[in-house]
Parts: C-alpha cells; sequence; structure tokens
C-alpha cells in the first residue's frame, strides 16, 4: 500500500539532491579550482499493474520515481587570473597537483594557492604539501615555473637562476570518477584509475603557470536557473505526494 | 451483487492507478531522456439494461459496469534540447535509441549523459557499454566529437559509430528502469534520426499539463468514492428499513 508513495517520495528525494547539488556549486563560486558538479538521474523499477479485463497483452506498468545515478564532476578548464602570489600556480591543461596528506595518502587538487613553508616546501592554505621534493630558500626575488614544471628562482644576492626543483602533476583516465573529499581535494577511485604522475608539458598533463590561480567553473546565472526548475520539481512532487495522500485519506475515512 | 457499487469502486482504483503514473513522471522531471507514459480510460464491457415483460424481454439501455485503465502510451515527443559543452554529451533528435550492453542483454535509451571509463569505453552514467559498431566503444580522449549520424571523431578522424537503432512499433518497447527501454521487436538501423554532440535531452513531461491531470484524477475518484458512498448507504436503507412497520 505505501507503493502509492513510492513514486511521489523518490521524486522529493532527487529533487532535494538536485538542490544540494547546486547548493554547493553556488557556496563554491569563488573557490579557486573548484569544478562545477552535476546531478544525473535515472527512473526507477517498473512494477506491473494487474490489468483486470485485458489478459495477456500490453503491459500496465507504474514506475517508482528517480533517483541520482552520478553526480559528475565537469572538468572544464577554469580561467587563469593573475595573483598576488608569485608562489600561486594554476594548472592549464587536464593534469592535478598532487598533495601529500598527514595520514601518508595522496589527494589531488586544482588549487593552485600554495606558499613555501619553514622548511620551504611549497604548501596550501591547510599546510599540506604539494608531493615533491621541492624546496624554495626563504627570501628568493623571483620564483618562475618552467615548461616542463622545473622551478627556477633568483637570489638577492645572485645574477643566476637556480633551479630548485620539479612540480608534479597527476592524471587520470576517467577524471570523471574521482570522488571528491572536501577542502578542494579529489581522491582516486576504482572508477577514475590511478593517478598517473608526470611532468607539465608531457603530452595530456597541460602546463602550469605560476602567478596565476584557477577561477572556479561555476556560472552564476546557469545555477540559479537550474536551482529555480529543482525548487519547483520538488513542490510539484511534493504536490502529487499530498494529493495521494488525500486520495489514500478517503478510504480510511470511509464510513458505513 | 450490488452493480453500481462494483462500478464506482473500479473507477476509484483506476484513478489511484492513474495517480501514480502522473507522480512518477513528475519525478522524472529532472532525468535525461525520459519519456513520458499517459494513458487513457476505458469502460468495461456495457451490458443491457433489460425490462421483463410476460412478452419476453425488452431492452432498455446499455450500461457500462465499469472502467479501466488502458495499457500506458510512450509519448515519444521530442525532449528540449540544453547545450552543455560537454564532448561526451549527446542528445537525439528523431525516433532512434542507442544500444548499450547490459548484464541482461542488449538494452536501448536516450539518456546521453556518458563517461569515458577507465579502460576507454564509452559508458552511460551507470557503467554499461554504449555500443558501436563492432561492439564496445573504445575511446582515444575525452576530447572526442559526434557526428550527425553517431560517427565518432577523435582528432578529424571517424573512429567508431554508435549503433543507433529505430522501431517499428515503439509503443512495444518497455520501460525497464535505469534509463533504459526494452523490446521484443528486433530493431533496424536508425535512418531518421540526428546525433549531436555537447547536448542533452531533457526530460518531455509537461509539468503543467501533468498537474491539471493529477487535479483531475484526484476529483473524478473523489466521485467515484462518494458514489460508492451513495451506494452504501442505500443497501443500508434496504437492509435495514424496507419492511419495517
Amino acid at each position: 500500500m505505501m507503493g502509492v508513495f513510492r513514486a511521489a517520495v523518490q521524486g522529493m528525494i532527487s529533487s532535494r539532491n538536485w538542490i544540494d547539488v547546486i547548493g554547493q556549486n553556488l557556496s563554491n563560486v569563488d573557490t579557486i579550482g573548484f569544478k562545477r558538479t552535476r546531478a544525473e538521474f535515472q527512473d526507477l523499477l517498473y512494477r506491473q499493474v494487474a490489468n483486470s479485463q485485458n489478459g495477456p497483452g500490453p503491459l500496465l506498468q507504474v514506475g517508482s520515481g528517480s533517483d541520482v545515478v552520478a553526480v559528475q564532476n565537469m572538468f572544464f578548464q577554469g580561467a587563469l587570473a593573475d595573483s598576488d602570489s608569485a608562489t600561486d600556480l594554476a594548472v592549464f591543461g587536464d593534469g592535478f597537483f598532487p598533495i601529500d596528506l598527514p595520514d601518508g595518502t595522496v589527494a589531488y587538487t586544482r588549487n593552485g594557492n600554495f606558499h613555501p613553508d619553514v622548511d620551504g616546501r611549497l604548501v596550501n592554505p591547510n599546510g599540506q604539501r604539494l608531493a615533491s621534493a621541492l624546496s624554495v630558500p626563504a627570501g628568493f626575488e623571483t620564483f618562475a615555473v618552467q615548461g616542463n614544471g622545473e622551478v627556477v628562482i633568483k637570489m638577492p644576492d645572485s645574477n643566476d637562476s637556480i633551479s630548485v626543483g620539479q612540480i608534479p602533476l597527476a592524471r587520470f583516465a576517467n577524471p570523471a570518477g574521482l570522488i571528491s573529499s572536501g577542502d578542494n581535494l579529489w581522491r582516486a577511485t576504482d572508477a577514475s584509475g590511478a593517478a598517473q604522475i608526470g611532468n607539465p608539458g608531457d603530452p595530456g598533463f597541460g602546463q602550469v603557470q605560476a602567478g596565476r590561480l584557477e577561477r572556479p567553473t561555476v556560472q552564476l546565472s546557469d545555477e540559479m536557473t537550474q536551482l529555480l526548475i529543482a525548487q519547483r520539481s520538488y513542490q510539484l512532487n511534493s504536490r502529487a505526494l499530498s494529493t495521494l495522500d488525500a486520495m489514500i485519506g478517503r478510504i480510511t475515512e470511509q464510513r458505513p | 451483487m450490488i452493480r453500481g457499487f462494483y462500478s464506482a469502486v473500479s473507477g476509484m482504483v483506476e484513478n489511484l492507478t492513474r495517480a501514480q503514473i502522473i507522480a512518477n513522471n513528475l519525478a522524472n522531471l529532472g532525468t535525461v531522456g525520459y519519456k513520458e507514459d499517459t494513458n487513457v480510460f476505458r469502460s468495461f464491457k456495457s451490458i443491457f439494461l433489460q425490462r421483463i415483460s410476460p412478452d419476453g424481454t425488452t431492452p432498455l439501455a446499455r450500461i457500462s459496469t465499469g472502467t479501466e485503465i488502458s495499457p500506458v502510451v510512450l509519448k515519444l515527443d521530442q525532449g528540449s534540447l540544453t547545450a552543455t559543452d560537454n564532448p561526451l554529451d549527446v542528445a537525439m533528435t528523431g525516433p532512434g535509441f542507442f544500444s548499450i550492453q547490459t548484464p541482461n542483454g542488449i538494452a536501448y535509451t536516450r539518456t546521453g549523459h556518458l563517461y569515458r571509463d577507465v579502460e576507454g569505453q564509452l559508458v552511460t552514467a551507470d557503467g554499461m557499454h554504449v555500443l558501436g559498431q563492432n561492439g564496445p566503444i573504445a575511446l582515444p580522449s575525452r576530447d572526442v566529437e559526434f557526428g550527425p549520424d553517431g560517427s565518432l571523431f577523435a582528432d578529424g578522424l571517424a573512429f567508431d559509430k554508435l549503433q543507433l537503432v529505430e522501431f517499428a512499433n515503439a509503443q512495444g518497447l518497455k520501460k525497464i528502469g535505469f534509463n533504459r527501454y526494452d523490446s521484443a521487436e528486433t530493431p533496424t538501423q536508425a535512418v531518421a534520426t540526428q546525433v549531436k554532440g555537447g547536448y542533452l535531452e531533457q526530460s518531455n513531461v509537461d509539468p503543467i499539463r501533468a498537474m491539471t491531470d493529477l487535479l483531475t484524477v484526484q476529483r473524478a475518484y473523489e466521485a467515484s468514492q462518494f458514489i460508492s458512498n451513495l451506494h452504501d448507504q442505500m443497501t443500508g436503507k434496504a437492509v435495514n428499513e424496507v419492511g419495517k412497520v
């Protein structure tokens, strides 16, 4: 009997998830390196309703609503904006910065908002290190990244540029399969495949540019339009639920 | 026994089913490639009311014994296309479907948000292989283009073609959930279907019509329920009051 409400309830649940995904995009409208996500839906199993008079023949099927089948990360290139800090990095292409996490695992990000820590290692605003032996001495005058990811700096007391290490990049067979783990980090999954580590400039990895940051790919107007549709969808489904409830209610209220 | 009671109740049952079908359509407003289920009512076989007189029986009028919902009719109208800029989004215009390989055999779909999986093959969002001319399609990279006839291009060179099909009797298609259709009929190669990469075909559910249908169904249900109540009261009178002195 509760099957009566199934489609409407599933419709409300998937509309709510839809709104959640849009909300996440909207709240990251200013997050460096953020990639917008998209909810994708599927219809659910159909059950056959007894069709008394027809006997065998075309079926009368009633569906059970819809569900989110995937939330796809849309890996489009974001616009590269100039930043104030020379150690800010941006990827132009498909690569990700690998980040060493304190628990020994590796996560991946497009957020190149790095600065050198006390040891000269490049860290993100959360203090997590770029997975590289690169060490930048304190007090450098210029900081540049070569086409192959080699970092070249110049000290104030010298005329020569020196190479201090290499910026690595990671890429994936199926980036859409990466799973977001918060803080602008992604983790590899079976669906994404393991990370292939390479250098900027290698085929398919993209370029790294210093002194720039990648803007998020969220388009405010698109998201607001989607939000309107998702919200109406929620309302329509909740209206369907209350209508079905009123219909069922009349049975139980039937008095002898 | 109480003829009118049964026909009123059949009206309730069928309207409740119809309301659930509408609710399912509304739940799939955001489902890419979804096709609306519609249906119409029809009456059961009608019977003659007859008067029995000494000369035999004379027909008086036909009356219906109730309603029955007809099998679901797929509304196969084209859904609107929206641009997404994503190279692996595919929309179709025309009556066709693309073929996918599922664990239970080949199924058909119009849902075009596709992925390149770890092995580099073209798959649906739930990981089913999309079929080309020689089975699953291997993509050299994510940057592929679709030609109008379903051909796939990488760097300007065609390397495979989607297996697009059309059905002589599209109403014979059966929805099996997960955006898939099953068909008993062997489909033919698509001729009137065009493919557009970077677009998605939205659900063809019309929310305004669905909402007004839902209201109609609700009122029809209430009317049937009212009639069934009347019959109940009439029977109550016959049982308890007829014959009282």
